[in-house]
């Protein structure tokens, strides 16, 4: 079996700006969160049978406790944060699972799930949906990839290794070196991809780097190295069978009717169940 | 110094203090026409004792002082001056001044004031565009009418008959050589002002026909004009919103051509050779960009965009979604299809090809897009970038043929055969 792992978050905000221009401007309230299911229900409608969700409720993690200037909710529009919530209810409803995180960030579910998944023997692939570079460290081989739909990409390991210059085990490492704007944290001053990736292939991690390379960085490396690493432990599922889509709930046609969009509960209850 | 230097030198003080000279003479003589022959005349002197008695310590002022008594000359043989004694009649009473020393003053007060209300009266809609375009380079960027027209592409005549009519319609129209009250006048006046300097700008930074990609000079002049005024009126955002736009902008020059003189895209630069002093100039300028109430302009958001890709050490960090949702706010305040265009480029780097195709493919019946070369452009690379090459290669060569640019049409050319090489 293949096992779908998808980057709620990422796809709520695909969803909210890609339908702006059809809407010209005006947000439909609930108009994000209809896009993220018919675009799930087009994935299984392509022979997806094992599929979860990730999302974070307020993108406000233990991160923040260990790097003032780590990312925040802060500047999400509230059009859209409104509809993180709905979101989550919306896809229960539709019969798919959803890991809404709280202390933890969508990007640590997403790698559990991968790690919990990949346990597993009768998994033959985990695809991981998002383009966020953090989900690098999660491929394994052929076995784990990262489906990047900004690339077009899909990337296993020889592919994170193109793109990186290291293996994925090593992308925490290169990460904590050369920065994420995004997640808000610099990396270190004077490291740059090139570089970064020429220590790690000659020392391996950053706890193995001379004294000399880093000097006085270093305390501050292995913190931002704590920032990039995704935690594996968090207790998502215990069978991969619990991901295995049997059709939409009870309560689907109902909130389907809160969406105000026909179309959905047509597809849903038409969508092929495994 | 030898000749050569000293008309050098010269050159430099003309860029320098001509738009303060004319201000200040336009004020005196209420028209702009003569203002500029008396700043003209006193160059023309410059030019002829500099050479022997050398550049004086302050030349700006040296200027000023010569322009003032060919003012008066001027203001005594005709009947200016009786009219200017009327009008400062009771001043001069008050102050038994002479009326030349009242008009000495008179010159030497508010030259910044002065600089506005010429930039609002170079700048006045009862020009077209293309004539405030002229009139503001020739009058406040000091260029000659020569240097207009190798800008522009467009025969010196043209130019110099456009600057003439220009100052006959100001003449005609009685335009008051004034800042405009706050409120609505000044809103409309400014935002006038600032179309004109941008214009400028965008004819250096991306030089809509010819052999060049970019014509610095103009980009210069332009933000020398952008600066000028985010001093006069530092309580308006917007001056500061268009001032951020061009430092960030210009920030890219010198990155954005090859050595060839090839066109280098923003995503294929060295940002190494970004140039950062302007980038926190830029930075510096967009934080002073706020509305009072929060909120920001249309150069603003503009400006806000471009800091985006200034704030990105590598494409990779570029922060698409912020600049979809800047592009948003912006197709808010101005909607347009250029707009919708550019924010579906954010939306395919952001969210991937797809999802700005779908965006690009409603924009293709657009009528007001219908030459625009950027359309078949955008949609060929975002065809080929989900592998539809043979569709892509025709847009290319779409874009090619639509493009007015020669080395943007080798770049378009260029794809389009990459294109065709793949399967």
């Amino acid at each position: 079996m293949i096992v779908h792992l998808v980057d709620g978050t990422y796809e709520l905000f695909r969803q909210f700006y890609g339908r702006r221009h059809a809407t010209k401007g005006k947000d439909e309230r609930l108009g994000a969160v209809i896009g993220v299911l018919h675009s799930v229900l087009e994935m299984i409608e392509q022979g997806a049978t094992h599929v979860g969700v990730a999302t974070d409720h307020v993108i406000e993690s233990f991160r923040n406790r260990l790097w003032a200037d780590y990312k925040t909710g802060e500047g999400i529009e509230p059009a859209l944060l409104a509809q993180f919530h709905p979101l989550e209810e919306a896809l229960t409803a539709m019969g798919v699972v959803v890991w809404p995180m709280i202390e933890l960030e969508a990007d640590d579910a997403l790698a559990s799930a991968a790690h919990i998944a990949a346990r597993d023997e009768r998994v033959e692939k985990v695809c991981i949906w998002t383009p966020d570079k953090d989900l690098a460290q999660c491929v394994r081989g052929d076995r784990v990839v990262q489906v990047d739909r900004k690339g077009p990409k899909i990337r296993n390991a020889e592919g994170v290794h193109e793109k990186f210059g290291v293996e994925p085990a090593l992308i925490p490492d290169f990460l904590a070196l050369v920065g994420d704007a995004q997640d808000g944290y610099p990396g270190i001053p004077g490291i740059g991809a090139v570089t970064a990736a020429r220590l790690l292939n000659q020392y391996g991690g950053i706890e193995a780097f001379p004294p000399t390379v880093l000097g006085d960085s270093r305390d501050l490396a292995l913190l931002f190295k704590d920032l990039a690493t995704l935690r594996t432990d968090a207790a998502l599922f215990r069978n991969v069978d619990e991901l295995e889509w049997r059709g939409p709930t009870s309560a689907f046609p109902a909130y389907v009717d809160r969406l105000g969009d026909a179309r959905l509960l047509e597809r849903g209850l038409n969508a092929p169940v495994a | 110094m030898t000749t050569s230097d000293t008309h050098r030198a010269i050159d430099a003080v003309w860029r320098i203090e001509s738009a303060k000279l004319i201000a200040g003479l336009t004020r005196i003589t209420g028209d702009v026409g003569t203002a500029e022959d008396l700043a003209q005349d006193a160059l023309v002197a410059a030019l002829e004792r500099w050479p022997q008695s050398g550049v004086p310590d302050n030349p700006g002022a040296w200027l000023m002082a010569t322009a003032k008594h060919r003012a008066i000359d001027v203001l005594r043989r005709g009947k200016l001056l009786e009219r200017k004694h009327a009008e400062l009649g009771h001043e001069l009473e008050a102050r038994q001044e002479s009326p030349e020393r009242a008009l000495h003053a008179a010159l030497d007060d508010h030259v910044g004031d002065d600089l506005l209300s010429l930039m609002f009266t170079a700048c006045h809609p009862v020009l077209a565009t293309e004539a405030r375009v002229a009139l503001t380079l020739r009058l406040l960027g000091g260029l000659t009418t020569d240097e207009i027209a190798r800008a522009f592409l467009v025969p010196k005549a043209t130019i110099a008959q456009r600057i003439v009519r220009a100052k006959r319609t100001l003449a005609a129209a009685r335009v008051p050589f004034e800042v405009p009250p706050p409120g609505a006048e000044l809103a409309a006046r400014l935002s006038s002002v600032l179309e004109v300097i941008y214009l400028v700008f965008n004819e250096g930074y991306s030089a809509t026909a010819g052999d060049d990609w970019m014509r610095p000079a103009l980009c210069e002049d332009a933000l020398r004009l952008g600066r000028i005024l985010a001093e006069l009126i530092p309580q308006e955002p917007e001056v500061h919103g268009l001032v951020a736009l061009m430092e960030i902008q210009a920030s890219r020059s010198t990155a954005r051509v090859g050595p060839a003189g090839e066109p280098i895209l923003l995503l294929d630069q060295d940002r190494g050779r970004w140039d950062h002093l302007l980038i926190r100039r830029g930075l510096a300028a967009l934080e002073r960009a706020e509305a009072p109430g929060g909120g920001y302009g249309p150069y603003a958001l503009q400006a806000a965009i471009a800091a985006c890709h200034a704030r990105a050490r590598t494409p990779e960090e570029t922060d698409w979604t912020r600049i979809v949702a800047l592009y948003d706010e912006l197709a808010q305040l101005l909607p347009s299809p250029v707009v919708d265009l550019n924010r579906a480029v954010a939306l395919g780097m952001a969210f991937g090809p797809a999802a700005g195709l779908e965006v690009v493919d409603t924009l293709t019946q657009e009528p007001s897009l219908k030459g625009y070369h950027l359309l078949p452009a955008v949609r060929g690379d975002l065809l080929d970038k989900l592998g539809r090459f043979a569709e892509a290669r025709a847009e290319f060569e779409r874009a090619a043929s639509l493009t007015r640019n020669a080395r943007e049409r080798t770049l378009l050319l260029e794809r389009a055969a990459r294109a065709r090489a793949r399967p």
